[in-house]
């Protein structure tokens, strides 16, 4: 063998080596290829839904989970609870041995207990903790259902219990607490910070007890997580969670087919066909727990005026938007709520319209109508921009004049908290949090998410505050029912929005990986995946 | 070369100057800045101190020096532009002295007329024909990124084919492949313009010097055309086209801020394209500013350079022919 052929082999051999490196790496490790980066790791201070995906289940423990199948509430980092007579206390007995997550920046020198958990409430119902005043007190999920305005106290009873005592009883407080933005961070890290004067840095390398911790990120590029060996559940079987940010969903749905990412959520209907020919990608669907909508300035002419929002309302053809921009992975809705929450009720279609000319339609039509709209996809509505073409098509055919202007989430966020508003039309959508009702409407409807700037028809209604406090203090199902029934009522008469679409929750995969946790609330978790 | 040098270096600071003020006003105009006091010259003086000493201001969105964020990004685009260029100049040389020779001659027409039809494709349409049909249906190459994700690459210099050498050895072959595969489709595409450019520039500056005396004298000196075109012809026929190659920069960073949309390659456009969504006119404004100055940077030194090897670059700026 001469010096040139056995280079060779050597060559080739280190080539072989590298290959099956690589396989190993491949097969320990998982992509997810998500259109947004979060901007915290805190999913407290977040309020998309996209962004929390990609924190909340792989990071964090919450006291309380909802079990994915049964929909029933499971016990998290609390592993039993006791709710009082007059549901006024609630105790949570604390698991033990729950580990937090051991990184270069941080090594835990004790395990969870009642001060984490103190710790975790207390930054967002105590104004003068100095984590409150360093988010702002900008809590988006926890402000708008008014967290801490029904919480009286919250005691540590034990270093393993502690209690909530509220004051008036929340048939949703539950829930809220098993939602993705409850998570449990560590008091011990917390401290070491304060100490080193970067308690900044809590929310941006995260510490928490989930199944993954954190590795590394490239902002806009990617976010690294690693296996958490000694999480209370068992390890996760993959050693490495990346999550690709690809903004364009053509160039994710490439990446998919060509192996790059090992799943990607929200696939765009024009996309499945694609992956309907593929033997290799699964997709799967659920009931959405969402709406989009067109929310109406309530608090401006021209539709500070019922009859013209109810004019408005009545022009839009919602099943051309459920053809051609959801090409039907979507329900039209009727309401707010979707057919798959249990407070859904079946309301008419809209109603007909009189084709009688009235002065203030036309004083209306004088005027050009703003129409803000997002110009990203969400999982609640793929193209906003195409939605509202359609819906200005719609309006300018009655003799409407309609300006439609695009945003970036981050702008139209600081857009609708600045003092003067001045939309007349905006093109949203929500997606719930959480199995109750209550967060959905008192989210986007109650007085106080005006100011908050998620109650985006700023629709104050007194009746309906009313109505909202008798369903979450009500204690039988059937009385919280009807009351819903009647906010739906108020909701569908007044018209300060109107609903358009339900959109499907899909994920598309490869076959290849197996167990992932779809949560019909919140994101999907990866605590169990494995690859065959 | 003093005087050229010094005359080079004057254009340098001049046009920095100036980029500097349209910034400024454009700074004054948003008034994102909380106003110092005295008059706007000496605003001016201070905003220019601040740019020279890398103070671009803070990112309005992630509250991070821009100055921090540019140079996480700007390897990544570079890379890119660096071996978009080395290829243009591998491609673009032989081809370019080929239709230089041959002069009147269906090669040339041919090399022109191949040439002309590069340069009319637009660069993002080419990228998706290419995406589309290398990636997706024959699967050569990896779609977009600049790496695969799940092997670990640190950030060292930013450069990815110089931060692999911190790699443990047995991971360092895997981590090259991964890269050369993504740089593969990105720098195709973005080399097309370039290599178009050295052709037509290097075909003219080629016949010309091909009709020159000298040229006649070593072919009846009884050398071959191979002999002449590497010894004689090439050596003269390629610095006089330096400068102008050297302005392409500036057009391929355009072209490859573009791409990075369309390759999601995470460098200085796709950055720049989110700050304009996001409306962070600080990063915006510290972008526009880095990438001029980058851009006439990268003339005079090319201009420079020139000047420094061939001397009859010199004469022109003093108007001496």
């Amino acid at each position: 063998m001469n010096a040139f052929s056995f280079g060779t082999m050597m060559c080739l051999s280190f080539l072989l080596l590298g290959c099956e490196q690589q396989q190993d790496v491949k097969k320990l490790g998982l992509v997810y290829c998500t259109e947004t980066a979060p901007h915290t790791f805190n999913p407290q201070l977040e309020s998309s839904m996209n962004a929390i995906a990609v924190t909340s289940r792989h990071l964090y423990d919450r006291l309380i989970e909802v079990d994915p199948i049964t929909q029933q509430l499971v016990g998290g980092v609390a592993n039993n609870w006791h709710i009082s007579e007059d549901r006024l206390h609630y105790r949570f007995d604390l698991r033990q041995g729950i580990h937090f997550h051991k990184t270069d920046y941080f090594s835990p020198s004790r395990n969870l207990n009642a001060d984490d958990v103190m710790l975790s409430f207390e930054r967002i119902l105590n104004s003068e903790h100095p984590l409150y005043i360093l988010a702002n007190g900008d809590y988006p999920f926890f402000n708008n259902i008014g967290f801490g305005n029904n919480i009286q106290a919250l005691n540590k009873l034990s270093n393993s219990s502690i209690e909530f005592v509220l004051k008036k009883p929340d048939a949703a407080f539950l829930a809220n607490l098993a939602s993705d933005y409850a998570v449990i961070l560590s008091a011990e890290y917390a401290q070491q910070l304060n100490d080193k004067n970067q308690l900044g840095l809590l929310d941006q390398q995260p510490i928490g007890s989930g199944p993954f911790y954190y590795a590394s990120q490239r902002k806009d590029h990617f976010i690294r997580y690693y296996r958490h060996w000694l999480h209370w559940r068992g390890a996760p079987p993959m050693q490495q969670l990346v999550f690709d940010i690809t903004p364009t969903s053509s160039i994710r749905l490439a990446k998919l087919l060509t192996g790059q990412c090992d799943i990607m959520a929200q696939p765009a209907a024009n996309q499945l066909e694609v992956l309907k020919e593929r033997d290799d990608l699964l997709v799967s669907v659920q009931a959405g727990l969402n709406v989009s909508y067109l929310a109406f300035n309530t608090q401006k002419p021209p539709f500070a005026d019922v009859r013209v929002r109810r004019n408005v309302a009545g022009l839009i053809n919602k099943q051309r938007i459920v053809d051609s921009v959801y090409l039907n992975t979507a329900e039209i809705a009727d309401g707010m709520l979707s057919a798959s929450s249990w407070a859904y009720r079946h309301q008419a279609r809209s109603p007909e319209q009189d084709f009688l000319v009235y002065p203030y339609i036309e004083k209306a039509k004088q005027q050009p109508i703003e129409l803000w709209v997002l110009n990203e996809a969400k999982s609640y509505n793929p193209q906003p921009h195409k939605t509202a073409e359609l819906i200005r098509n719609d309006l300018v055919k009655d003799g409407y004049q309609v300006n439609v202007r695009l945003f970036d989430w981050e702008v139209l966020r600081r857009y609708l908290l600045a003092p003067s508003v001045n939309y007349d039309m905006l093109l949203v959508g929500w997606s719930t949090d959480n199995s109750d009702p209550d967060d959905f409407f008192r989210q986007q409807f109650a007085c106080e998410a005006v100011e908050q700037g998620y109650n985006y028809s700023r629709w104050c209604n007194g009746h309906f505050e009313q109505l909202l406090d008798a369903a979450t203090t009500s204690p039988r199902l059937a009385d919280r029912v009807r009351s819903y029934y009647k906010i739906q009522e108020i909701i569908e008469q007044d018209v300060p929005v109107l609903p358009l679409t339900h959109a499907l929750k899909m994920y598309s995969y490869n076959n290849s990986v197996s167990g992932i946790t779809w949560n019909p609330y919140g994101g999907v978790s990866f605590s169990s995946a494995y690859r065959k | 070369m003093l005087r050229y040098f010094i005359r080079r270096i004057n254009l340098l600071v001049i046009t920095f100057l100036i980029i500097n003020l349209i910034a400024f006003f454009f700074q004054k105009n948003q008034t994102i800045f909380i106003e110092t006091d005295g008059n706007w010259l000496s605003q001016y003086l201070v905003f220019v101190w601040n740019n020279l000493n890398g103070d671009l201001g803070v990112s309005s969105i992630t509250g991070k020096p821009v100055f921090d964020e540019l140079i996480s990004f700007l390897p990544a685009t570079l890379e890119l532009c660096f071996s978009a260029f080395l290829l243009s100049f591998i491609v673009g040389i032989p081809l370019g002295t080929l239709a230089g020779i041959y002069h009147q001659h269906w090669i040339r027409n041919l090399i022109l007329s191949v040439t002309m039809v590069g340069y009319s494709i637009p660069v993002f349409w080419l990228a998706l024909l290419l995406v589309m049909n290398s990636s997706l249906l024959l699967g050569w190459f990896p779609v977009s990124g600049r790496y695969d994700l799940l092997l670990e690459i640190p950030q060292i210099t930013g450069f990815g084919i110089i931060d692999v050498m911190w790699l443990e050895p047995q991971a360092r072959w895997p981590a090259l492949m991964s890269i050369v595969s993504h740089l593969a489709l990105p720098t195709l595409v973005l080399a097309v313009v370039p290599t178009t450019e050295v052709i037509r520039q290097l075909s003219n500056s080629m016949a010309k010097v091909m009709s020159e005396n000298y040229i006649k004298a070593a072919a009846t000196k009884g050398l071959s055309k191979w002999q002449i075109v590497t010894r004689h012809a090439l050596h003269n026929a390629l610095p006089p086209i330096l400068p102008s190659l050297g302005l392409q920069f500036g057009n391929v960073l355009t072209m490859a801020m573009v791409l990075e949309v369309v390759f999601a390659w995470p460098g200085i456009g796709r950055w720049l394209i989110s700050s304009i969504y996001q409306q962070d006119y600080v990063a915006i404004q510290g972008g526009m500013l880095a990438v001029a100055t980058l851009v006439i940077i990268t003339f005079v030194l090319t201009d420079l350079f020139t000047a420094l090897i061939h001397p009859l670059r010199r004469r022109e700026v003093y108007a001496q022919h």
